[in-house]
């Protein structure tokens, strides 16, 4: 007591631990109240919303992912109802991935989504992501493969594709877009097919079956017995939302031309069909874009505004597919590009350049942001422009669009 | 009087002051009200609260060995200078309540939901009251061994939002005009940090070039301050409104794919030391200035305790909802804050000019 006494910040710590340590050493694990969702799936049939969680269990079975589904009038029903059969409350703080079917997103998007963004948890990084037909399915096929939705999404490659992760939109990305001047978003659209293939090989998705979880799932979604083989497709396809509804969804051919104005995805290829040089005869020439430097530009000339896009891409030759062949193509100096070849990779570029400008032209979305560059860096022109026309929407079909590729050879 | 605290422990203890809470939630406010050009707003208030700290400085200069309580008998005699410590107890116990509600708000919001307020208002409130207890020196000590992680974490904060930040959306500049700045008077209640100043009158040994030290580390501590803003807007956006933290959010809720957000701890914890410190400073001067008003030089311990009561009491009452207290402020609480923030500077300013004039002219007359 004595020493105690002639240590006052002793007696300090010493009433602390008295105070805390009662208090505190009785708390609950907040895993024994709350469900660590990690991805979300939102279906619409009708005027009902069915929504699937994918969950994590905490402990050391082998499936940890867990999928349940409920139907309610709306996502804040549906999921206060989960919580209400499965007894613990639902956590967004994991939550990565929001998906949503067509038939969600062809109402209103932010109906769906309105629950969500209002709960204080919610990180706004969760990825967004359409599917066209269930997003229970995608889901449910996900969990078994037993790895968490973003963690497949960010693999290289899902289904042989490019590495769509640099173009994933998020939540936060969708709430901007929508707060903003544009209200147009591209999101990834993946989907689940039968997996015809036998043996499954070495691909992973042709393991995932349809099994679920029966815990939890008070409507029956998600308790398909049947043992049929799925994998997930994410052949890059891309939906586009404007003003909270679907637009429209792009195949992968247009998702492709219009990926040529996203800066952030590095990793392309393009195809050079029935090419013709002294070297090359007669070749579909595939070439693998190593790097991209993209520049845009926005100007006026007499009232007129003028988007420019400059590309530098950098390629190399991964494949030249014809039916003869000729030793010269083997020649490491003849791999030297001819200044025809790289006019042809221009023209091809130019080409999906093109397309996509008379596909966003012609649907009115703006997902290459030119309301925004021309609002920052041009504005009061911009505004001048804007009040010329009878309707903002259609700002779009006046605009010029100028390209400058540089294509180099890439070693 | 003995000199007790260096001129290095000053400048931290003024940092913390201005930081803190600027960091925290006022971003979320500006944004909401202001968005884009908010850091032009946050620039001028933190430049006109600067001319606090100048005319402080002047009567910290001329009146080198006196408390502020003796520099107000001095300039306005016994009566008057106790309504004015009354006042600025008061101003000093509002901003305990924030200050207050804001630990709890970040503890329960960032480590665990399920806290109840007394689970960590205990712990504070024993630490705070036994850090009153020590005197200004150890809480000047603290400050010194405590401010550079403060001061670390918010450095990070800082450069991990300058490389996510999209200093594009600051275009187009100035779009509304500079008409927001009529409102500013809203956002009173986030400054007056500097009057934190006036606890440490008479006790500060002032060193060589201590007016350029002082006023060269608070001018880039403001332009720190307003530089975060603009990344937090750039970085978020119009999302910036569901950002309710920001010192935490713009490491937590990063738009990234990586894993930066595991880091988000450490900020955490760096940011509750500051505000510890800046909760204990301000019940500090509560306790400061109570004394001086009712002359307690004895048993300070209870002022302390009463006043942590009260203000227990009324976070209690309003149940630590930070935007119900914001409101009440903004709306019957900024006529008071500006008197003080405001009045009373240019009210020491022109008595403590017209004091030198007067003690001037003395030995001409004599």
């Amino acid at each position: 007591m004595r020493y105690l006494k002639h240590n006052k910040i002793l007696i300090v710590i010493l009433v602390l631990f008295v105070v805390m340590f009662p208090m505190t050493i009785s708390l609950p694990q907040q895993s024994r109240s709350e469900n660590i969702v990690t991805a979300i799936g939102i279906d619409k049939s009708g005027e009902e919303y069915e929504i699937s969680l994918q969950y994590l269990v905490p402990g050391s079975s082998d499936k940890a992912l867990k999928c349940s589904s409920i139907k309610g009038k709306s996502v804040g029903e549906a999921i206060e109802k989960f919580n209400l059969d499965y007894g613990k409350v639902s956590g967004f703080a994991h939550c990565r991935v929001i998906v949503f079917n067509n038939e969600a997103s062809d109402g209103n998007l932010n109906e769906a989504l309105d629950y969500i963004q209002r709960i204080k948890t919610n990180t706004n990084n969760i990825f967004i992501v359409s599917t066209e037909k269930s997003a229970k399915d995608l889901l449910s096929s996900v969990k078994d493969l037993n790895s968490e939705f973003y963690v497949i999404l960010s693999r290289d490659s899902v289904t042989g594709q490019h590495n769509h992760y640099e173009s994933l939109k998020s939540f936060g990305d969708y709430y901007n877009t929508m707060l903003g001047n544009v209200k147009c978003i591209a999101v990834n659209n993946i989907n689940v097919e039968q997996d015809n293939s036998s043996g499954g090989g070495n691909n992973a998705q042709s393991e995932a079956t349809n099994e679920s979880s029966s815990q939890g799932s008070s409507s029956g979604g998600g308790q398909n017995s049947e043992h049929e083989s799925k994998k997930i497709k994410n052949d890059g396809s891309l939906t586009i939302i404007k003003d909270n509804k679907r637009l429209l969804t792009l195949d992968s051919p247009a998702s492709d031309c219009l990926n040529w104005f996203n800066s952030k995805i590095k990793d392309m290829t393009l195809k050079v069909l029935n090419y013709n040089d002294d070297i090359y005869q007669n070749c579909d020439i595939t070439f693998d874009v190593y790097k991209r430097f993209t520049n845009v530009s926005t100007y006026f000339v007499n009232g007129k505004p003028f988007y420019k896009l400059s590309l530098v891409v950098d390629v190399t030759i991964i494949e030249a597919v014809k039916e003869s062949l000729e030793i010269k193509e083997f020649i490491p100096a003849n791999n030297l590009f001819s200044d025809k070849l790289k006019q042809a990779v221009v023209t091809e570029i130019k080409h999906k350049l093109t397309l996509a400008e008379s596909n966003f032209k012609t649907n009115k979305y703006d997902v290459v942001n030119c309301y925004e560059h021309f609002n920052k860096f041009n504005n009061k022109q911009f505004k001048h422009y804007l009040q010329s026309l009878k309707d903002d929407e259609y700002f779009l079909e006046d605009i010029t669009f100028v390209y400058d590729i540089t294509v180099r050879q890439w070693d | 009087m003995t000199k007790t605290v260096t001129t290095r422990q000053l400048i931290l203890i003024l940092v913390l002051s201005v930081v803190t809470l600027k960091v925290l939630f006022l971003p979320n406010v500006l944004a909401s009200n202001i968005g884009r050009d908010g850091y032009i707003m946050l620039l001028f208030l933190l430049l006109v609260d600067f001319l606090n700290l100048l005319i402080l400085l002047y009567l910290l200069n001329k009146y080198k060995d006196m408390t502020f309580s003796q520099i107000l008998n001095t300039l306005f005699g016994k009566a008057i200078s106790k309504v004015i410590l009354f006042l600025l107890a008061l101003f000093f116990l509002s901003r305990c309540f924030v200050r207050f509600q804001t630990n709890f708000i970040y503890l329960n919001e960032n480590l665990y939901t399920a806290f109840e307020w007394y689970i960590f208002a205990f712990p504070i409130l024993i630490c705070v009251i036994f850090c009153i207890k020590q005197g200004t020196k150890v809480y000047a000590r603290l400050c010194e061994i405590f401010m550079p992680v403060v001061i670390f974490g918010f450095l990070v904060a800082l450069v991990v939002g300058i490389f996510r930040a999209d200093f594009t959306n600051a275009l187009p500049f100035l779009e509304n005009g500079l008409g927001f700045i009529m409102s500013s008077h809203r956002y009173s209640v986030w400054f007056g940090d500097y009057f934190v100043l006036i606890l440490f009158f008479g006790k500060i040994k002032i060193e060589r070039k201590f007016n350029v030290k002082v006023v060269v580390s608070l001018l880039i501590t403001i332009v720190l301050i307003a530089l975060f803003y603009a990344v937090f807007y750039f970085t978020y956006n119009y999302n910036s409104v569901c950002h309710i933290n920001a010192i935490s959010d713009i490491m937590q809720f990063l738009p990234s794919v990586s894993d930066i957000g595991s880091f988000d701890w450490i900020l955490i914890l760096i940011w509750d030391i500051a505000l510890f410190l800046d909760f204990t400073l301000s019940v500090m001067l509560v306790n400061f200035l109570f004394c001086e008003v009712f002359n307690i030089h004895k048993h300070k311990i209870i002022v302390t305790i009463v006043s942590l009561i009260i203000i227990v009491a009324f976070n209690y009452a309003i149940n630590f909802n930070i935007f119900l207290s914001m409101t009440i402020y903004r709306d019957y609480i900024f006529a008071f804050n500006i008197l003080i923030q405001a009045g009373l500077p240019i009210l020491l300013f022109i008595f403590g000019t017209a004091k030198r004039r007067k003690l001037n002219e003395i030995p001409k007359t004599q």
